[in-house]
């Protein structure tokens, strides 16, 4: 892993498009500004472990007989 | 939803990344709900919902600036769908409302994003409710 050191205020460019720059730092937190191309997805790590953790609970509590007893939304 | 769609996801969704490959295919002529199988590994399907289905008022132009990295084209349907967790028993099935499936409809591209916007959860049951 490639590590580095930055003040407030100070950048890292990763490839063309995203630049990630050092806000605040405040006692173990540090504030981070993040600049990506339109749309590209950046997550919080929990976020995203999250996320993952919901898609790996559709996928293994998947019964397609309870699945097909899904009613039709009423809307 | 009409027929089966084969469908690419190019970043994969999140707990399964590397699998970029999905066919999507409606439970039934007309069904708001569509089956998502993984055609590079047939042991990985999901159930999904039409969201608007769901809800009417679901902020699908919040999904299309998300998805923006598939470079859709403006006028490009969009179809967004969300991911069904169904325990038993049925009643208690929710819908990650939260974590959106867009997929273009001409480009059969698609990907899931979060939506920032405390009206939706990861766990909302299908009258509406907030499971979580």
């Amino acid at each position: 892993m490639l590590t580095l050191t930055r003040k407030i205020g100070q950048k890292i460019l990763i490839g063309n498009g995203i630049e990630i720059v050092v806000r605040e730092i405040r006692g173990r937190q540090v504030r981070l500004g993040i600049t990506a191309p339109d749309g590209l997805p950046v997550f919080r790590e929990e976020l995203y472990e999250e996320l993952a953790a919901s898609n790996l609970r559709a996928m293994t509590t998947l019964d397609r007989g309870r699945a097909d007893a899904l009613p039709e939304p009423r809307l | 939803m009409s027929d089966t769609l084969s469908i690419a996801v190019p970043l994969g969704l999140p707990g399964i990344t590397s699998l970029a490959g999905f066919e999507l295919r409606a439970r039934a002529p007309g069904s708001a709900f569509a089956w998502l199988r993984c055609t590079e590994d047939a042991s990985i399907e999901l159930l999904a919902i039409d969201v608007l289905r769901l809800h009417a008022d679901y902020p699908v132009d919040q999904v299309r600036r998300g998805v923006g990295f598939l470079h859709l084209r403006e006028d490009e349907p969009l179809l967004v769908l969300a991911l069904c967790t169904v325990p038993p028993p049925p009643e208690a099935a929710t819908v990650n409302l939260l974590a959106p499936i867009a997929l273009g409809l001409r480009s059969l591209r698609a990907a899931q994003i979060v939506l920032h916007d405390p009206r939706w959860s990861d766990r909302m049951r299908l009258d509406g409710d907030d499971a979580s």
